[in-house]
């Protein structure tokens, strides 16, 4: 018998996409060259929950085509951080605090969410993947948060471990957040946006100075967006939750099994 | 048109700097293996090695994906194939190595299409019990398929009549190399391409739908031929899985 017949569901680990960067890297040697990468800790945080990750490069030709295929073919997707969300994507012209945008990893990430919601795919979107979220669902990004706040507390320190600013986070009585994470946490962050129009989330949890820091989508599934950095702090219970609830069976035993997995119910 | 093919290919844990980042672990593969599978139709997903990746694991990919690419890298650790480390041998990268041969076993099992890049055919190699020439330069007595660092070696291939590899490129090629290994046995494989000096170039499994190895990059340079062939024997694998599930 080859491998895929009779492994009962129980067995079954759920396949988790991650969306990745386009960087110009340097390993060992000093030349910079392109590749599609993600920080290790995210990896890591699925793994540990017992998920297999897979990363998705972004890509610029996405459609709602290919992005409904590749949420048919995973369990679970991980929305990760990384640069800010071109305002186009919710109708506003660039704050002049914005960094470098890839509008391509933009189009990419958005159509990506979108077919995830129509889907009722378990997602966590991890800061920028919480503003993806909140825009793939006609809400919007907050472009610089120091206007508004008066401070840059949330963007200081330096992005390496140990230097990201940590604060507390209150979840809102009877959210998942709230379920999950406590009545508080601490959060470690490193970002100057926010997430403003919240589309059909709703907000579930809120630092001292007024940021939204999570948000989550009201329904039966897993469906939450986090401002800090869990992976950071290697705080594994939102990737724990988000592997638990992942489609139980996995999409392979409804549209891509093997023939040995035919006689499981669809 | 049906969906297009998913394509996964394995990738590396590395330090590295990029953006503000400096020095800290990602998961990661060079731009133009996935730029590769794209262009040829190809759907590209990254494999991250995990250093507890098993069958289970192994066959949890396979079941989304139409194809694998088993990436160039470090060396495969010695201890896998033979009694002894030659000195040049790079430090181990345990994860990669157990996750590419659980991928080689399983794509082995259940005919998914795969295309072994260097590092790639040696796995693949190792997992079907072959041995690997640790440091060719002792052999070959020079260093044309690796010249130096970061610097990859253009030499000429000759094709075996007959083979997969000899439909898809033809009698000759010449082809971008890095590497200071070779595969020496290669149980259920049969040769597909030579270097002058000897050198295994490819390799590829006659019983196997699409099971096709080279010891060069063909990420790197302009010939497409190998992945377009590659992405053609994914769609053709997806469509036969479609059809048994009926």
């Amino acid at each position: 018998m080859p491998l895929g017949g009779g492994r009962r569901v129980a067995d079954r680990r759920a396949v988790v996409g991650v969306t990745a960067y386009a960087e110009d890297v340097v390993r060992d040697g000093p030349e910079r060259s392109s590749c599609r990468l993600v920080s290790s800790r995210y990896v890591d945080a699925v793994e540990r929950v017992g998920g297999v990750a897979v990363l998705l490069p972004a890509r610029h030709d996405c459609d709602e085509r290919l992005a409904h295929q590749l949420v048919e073919m995973l369990d679970a997707l991980v929305l990760v951080g990384g640069g800010d969300v071109a305002g186009r994507w919710f109708g506003e012209e660039d704050h002049p605090a914005i960094g470098p945008v890839d509008e391509g990893r933009d189009a990419f990430e958005i159509a990506l969410a979108a077919a995830a919601l129509a889907a009722d795919l378990p997602m966590l979107g991890v800061c920028r993947g919480m503003q993806v979220m909140a825009v793939a669902d006609g809400g919007s990004v907050e472009q610089h948060l120091p206007d508004r706040l008066g401070h840059n507390d949330h963007a200081t320190g330096t992005v390496q471990p140990g230097g990201i600013h940590r604060h507390l986070v209150g979840t809102a009585e009877g959210t998942v957040t709230r379920g999950i994470l406590g009545e508080q946490f601490e959060a470690s962050c490193h970002h100057h946006q926010g997430v403003d129009r919240l589309g059909g989330f709703v907000a579930s949890g809120w630092s001292a100075d007024g940021v939204l820091e999570v948000m989550e989508r009201p329904g039966p599934g897993f469906c939450v967006g986090i401002q800090s950095h869990p992976e950071v702090a290697a705080d594994d219970r939102l990737f724990a939750a988000l592997v638990a609830t992942a489609r139980p069976a996995g999409p392979t035993m409804r549209t891509r099994g093997f023939a040995g997995r035919a006689a499981l119910p669809p | 048109m049906g969906d297009r093919p998913v394509i996964g290919i394995t990738a590396y844990v590395e330090r590295a700097s990029w953006g503000r980042w400096v020095d800290v672990p990602g998961a990661l593969v060079p731009h133009r293996y996935v730029g590769r599978v794209e262009d040829a139709g190809g759907i590209a997903v990254v494999v991250p090695p995990r250093p507890d990746a098993d069958d289970g694991v192994a066959q949890e990919l396979l079941a989304r994906l139409d194809g694998v690419i088993l990436a160039g890298g470090v060396d495969v650790a010695p201890e896998l194939y033979a009694d002894e480390r030659h000195a040049s041998v790079q430090a181990s990268r345990p994860d990669r190595d157990t996750t590419e041969l659980a991928l080689a076993r399983a794509t082995a099992a259940l005919d998914v299409p795969l295309l072994g890049i260097c590092r790639g055919m040696q796995v693949m190699a190792v997992a079907a019990g072959g041995v690997l020439e640790q440091h060719l330069p002792d052999r070959v007595g020079h260093d044309l398929h690796s010249p130096a660092p970061a610097t990859y070696g253009n030499h000429h291939v000759s094709t075996v009549p007959g083979t997969r590899l000899a439909d898809i490129l033809g009698a000759a090629a010449d082809v971008p190399s890095y590497h200071h290994q070779s595969v020496l046995t290669h149980p259920g494989y049969e040769p597909s391409a030579w270097a002058e000096d000897g050198t295994l170039e490819g390799m590829e499994d006659p019983s196997a739908a699409f099971r096709v190895a080279v010891q060069w990059h063909p990420e790197v340079g302009t010939d497409t031929r190998l992945f377009r062939a590659l992405v053609e024997a994914a769609r053709t694998y997806a469509a036969g899985r479609g059809a048994a599930r009926g």
